[in-house]
């Protein structure tokens, strides 16, 4: 890496730490860090020798505080149980849940992941994008097509992979909501994928993408189990000329 | 001092509460509350110059706390850093939904504490500092004013580079020269003393 880079990551690193770095370049750094190890030590660097700046004064503490956050550690524990899904919630409330992060974060993911794509020289005319999003909003894998190409390309990011079972990807149509198998993932996060015609016209077709757990070799009854890991809505940029 | 708020400097005890919350222990979430709640309300409220806010924000951050205390590795940073960050960063997000305008006395307030903390940071008066902190403030005396006194408002009391342009009768252009000069003699002074 040259120096300049070097500099610069210090720079935003001591803009991110002191607070001064806004807006969406404050959101893109968050993102950034979750894979960039540089920028994570030069950030670790200067959280821990800004901290004394900070003057010994205390505040008091409203005597509700505490109850307020226990209260809402026990509904986490309750809610959110062993695989981290809240059946509890309303159908609105869960949409909301979903849409929410995936429109925050895939301005910027997709400025990093075409950033990315370009700096392997592979030239990208976005078609349609996916950032499927957990359920703290995290990334966890974006899917896209581009120049017209009948490929899936994939960007996943830091995961755990389940140890005796896949991952299975699937697409619910915007015609008539039916949610169709797209590919199942066994070992390894592939990142790239070729599509069939069908597949290509489930994908174009697509209102969301959903990325679920199952058993070994994918669900057995053509049908997403309740695990659900990640989802993202599709979104399509451009026209392509590909014949469907 | 009291007790409880002389805990919050102890290391060993704040890493084995975090540890004990990373297996769910509710009890040491509440230990590591009464230990450093008050600190960190301070640092909030700095930012947020708000009582209710501050309260709020350090509700999400002990939530959050919570949530990732098997995240927290004591190798990479104390852990009141590492709760001071989640506190800072969390009041920080919370300004670009609610800011809040202040009058001129508030204004004066912060520039006599920046005065009484430049004061107060004199090593050699400090006997029992860190030899962490004695470093940074031995640095800070290296720097400009103005790249201290950006450097404090900013990290201290969250302003933002407009911000400090306006409270500095400067424009926001210069405020990242200063910044980004003081934080590479900063880190230069730093790593010769590391």
């Amino acid at each position: 890496m040259s120096r300049n880079e070097d500099v610069d990551y210090r720079a935003l690193a001591f803009e991110f730490v002191s607070g001064t770095l806004r807006g969406v370049e404050r959101e893109g750094v968050k993102l950034e860090l979750q894979h960039n190890n540089q920028l994570q030590l030069e950030v670790a660097f200067w959280e821990e020798y800004l901290t004394p700046l900070q003057p010994e004064e205390q505040l008091s503490v409203p005597p509700t505080t505490w109850n307020e956050i226990i209260g809402k550690v026990k509904t986490l524990e309750q809610t959110h149980g062993t695989h981290g899904e809240n059946h509890n919630t309303s159908l609105l409330d869960r949409i909301k849940f979903w849409l929410v992060p995936s429109f925050a974060s895939m301005a910027i993911i997709l400025f990093l992941f075409v950033f990315s794509l370009e700096k392997q020289h592979i030239e990208v005319i976005p078609d349609y994008i996916a950032v499927l999003t957990n359920h703290e909003g995290e990334a966890v894998l974006t899917a896209l097509t581009h120049s017209g190409n009948k490929k899936l390309t994939f960007k996943w990011e830091d995961s755990g992979f389940p140890s005796d079972g896949s991952l299975q990807l699937w697409a619910k149509s915007k015609r008539d909501g039916q949610i169709r198998p797209v590919a199942v993932f066994d070992e390894n996060k592939i990142e790239n994928l070729s599509l069939s015609i069908a597949n290509w016209r489930l994908i174009t077709d697509s209102a969301s993408l959903i990325l679920t757990e199952e058993e070994s070799g994918g669900s057995a009854i053509d049908e997403p189990s309740d695990i659900i890991i990640a989802k993202g809505i599709c979104v399509r940029f451009s026209k392509t000329n590909a014949a469907i | 001092m009291s007790s409880s708020s002389a805990q919050y400097r102890n290391d060993d005890h704040l890493i084995d509460l975090i540890a004990r919350c990373a297996i769910k222990d509710q009890h040491s979430l509440k230990q590591l509350f009464t230990a450093t709640a008050p600190y960190l309300n301070a640092v909030a409220y700095r930012i947020v110059k708000s009582e209710e806010l501050s309260s709020e924000i350090l509700q999400e951050a002990f939530i959050q706390i919570w949530r990732y205390a098997n995240t927290y590795r004591s190798d990479i940073a104390r852990p009141l850093t590492w709760m001071t960050s989640i506190v800072r960063y969390r009041a920080i997000d919370s300004l670009e939904v609610e800011r809040k305008h202040w009058g001129n006395g508030r204004l004066d307030e912060e520039q006599d504490t920046l005065e009484s903390q430049s004061s107060n940071t004199d090593p050699e008066k400090n006997t029992a500092a860190s030899q962490l902190t004695n470093h940074l403030f031995e640095c800070m005396k290296g720097l400009s004013d103005q790249a201290k006194n950006s450097i404090q408002l900013a990290y201290i009391y969250g302003y933002s580079r407009e911000e400090i342009a306006t409270k500095l009768d400067t424009n926001s252009n210069t405020v990242k020269s200063w910044l980004r000069r003081g934080s590479e003699r900063l880190k230069e002074c730093l790593e010769t003393k590391m």
